[in-house]
């Protein structure tokens, strides 16, 4: 009988006290797998066969192979995630654009103030209407945190937190009449910021004669064209003769007449005692969901 | 010293003021400010700029077939916005891009920085080249 003597250890050798081979597995297992991943690779640039590598490692050729499938199946690749397909990743990069341009927002305002502020009267002023503009930014963020990405409000029930920050923060009262006015919540966001500008104009150069509290008044209507109508009201002392929103320099009326235009919106001012604007807008729902489309053709 | 001519694409008022005061204490030139997607096209087509500064999210859409005609043109330019590298259409992974917020001095810096870039190049293929695409058409 021919016994052939391989110098390579026998298959069966180890496999001849099992009870020793599992407990070395259970300790190394982790080890041992990545050492086996390695050592497969290696063998595998070698350009070994799977035969070859059972001889060698002593283990058996079914576990070689099992192995090698799992080396050699490609891993999937991560792909970007398409915000679309996720509300809650949507809404998250929503936010995250929304405070990234706010900041931006903020810090272009507080240069472009300090660049006119030539007195230390104009730069307490300008930092006093910095810290106003900031805080309604303040109240918007949390307002669209709560509000459902893309949903309608309740314009009066969106206003009413941002009134009593404006009646606090710049000392001038809103009456909101606006029964049933339903919008997205972005346009009634970027209303409230149109607000906040004119109650500071308001404040700042129109106090009524009488003494009395400053206060306005906001009457919105929807119109059958779907459109929204906005009459800003207050009752100081009315505009200057030769006011003129276009020639307007004051960073408040850029604000304002800019984030009517964001809207796709126009703004008049209106005769009358105080100072009184029309505000007219596109239907809330329908001019973001145009952006909206807009956006993903061109993507 | 030639002063380049910006072309400055920005949706927000306040920044977009900011921003052209610094770009002019920079030392360049703002040629045009557009808030939309249709007035950025039609500034492009009445006079090409130098160097162009985008917000990808204008008033009216994305900015894509602006930066798409600039790129056509062979002007210079680069995104300033809240967007990340992935919400940027692929054919523009080579456009360098400013991520909001910013400080506005380092936005002019690197605006300066291309606009040098483009001069300099414009010197190495002599001055037989200076408007590959032509200023006005």
């Amino acid at each position: 009988m021919i016994r052939i003597h391989s110098r390579l250890p026998e298959r069966t050798g180890r496999a001849a006290d099992p009870g020793q081979e599992r407990s070395v597995q259970v300790q190394t297992g982790l080890v041992r797998s990545k050492l086996m991943r390695e050592s497969l690779l290696m063998f595998v640039d070698l350009g070994l066969t799977p035969h070859e590598m059972s001889r060698y490692t002593g283990l058996p050729l079914a576990t070689i192979r099992r192995q090698l499938r799992s080396l050699i199946r490609p891993t999937p690749v991560a792909l970007p995630k398409d915000p679309a397909s996720d509300p809650a990743d949507a809404r998250q990069m929503e936010a995250d654009h929304r405070i990234a341009n706010s900041i931006q927002f903020a810090a272009s305002m507080l240069r472009h103030e300090s660049r006119r502020a030539t007195s230390v009267q104009a730069a307490q002023a300008a930092l006093t209407d910095a810290a106003a503009r900031l805080n309604a930014i303040a109240r918007l963020h949390r307002q669209m945190a709560k509000t459902a990405s893309g949903g309608n409000v309740s314009l009066a029930a969106f206003l009413g937190p941002f009134c009593k920050d404006i009646a606090q923060s710049v000392g001038a009262l809103i009456e909101v009449r606006a029964p049933g006015v339903t919008l997205g919540a972005d346009v009634a966001g970027q209303i409230c910021i149109i607000v906040n500008e004119l109650a500071m104009n308001a404040v700042k150069h129109g106090r009524p004669a009488n003494g009395a509290a400053v206060t306005l008044t906001l009457e919105a209507v929807k119109s059958g064209q779907g459109q929204l109508t906005i009459l800003l009201r207050d009752n100081g002392c009315g505009l200057a003769e030769d006011f003129s929103l276009k020639r307007s320099t004051g960073l408040g009326m850029v604000i304002v007449t800019s984030t009517v235009e964001k809207l796709g919106g126009s703004i008049r001012t209106l005769r009358g005692d105080g100072a009184a604007f029309e505000i007219i807008l596109p239907c809330g729902t329908e001019a973001t969901a145009s952006i909206k489309d807009h956006c993903h053709d061109q993507v | 010293m030639i002063r380049s001519r910006v072309l400055l694409a920005e949706d927000d008022a306040v920044v977009a003021i900011d921003l052209a005061r610094e770009l002019e204490a920079a030392g360049m030139v703002v040629s045009g400010m557009a808030s939309s997607l249709a007035e950025t096209l039609e500034l492009i087509d009445a006079a090409t700029p130098d160097i162009a500064l985008l917000n990808v999210r204008l008033r009216d859409g994305v900015s894509f077939p602006a930066a798409r005609r600039l790129k056509a043109l062979n002007v210079p330019f680069a995104f300033l916005t809240s967007f990340e590298r992935s919400e940027i259409a692929s054919e523009f992974r080579d456009i360098p891009r400013l991520s909001k917020p910013q400080v506005s001095s380092v936005i002019a810096e690197f605006v300066r920085h291309l606009a040098e870039t483009r001069l300099a190049a414009i010197r190495r293929r002599g001055p037989g080249d200076i408007n590959p695409a032509g200023h006005s058409r």
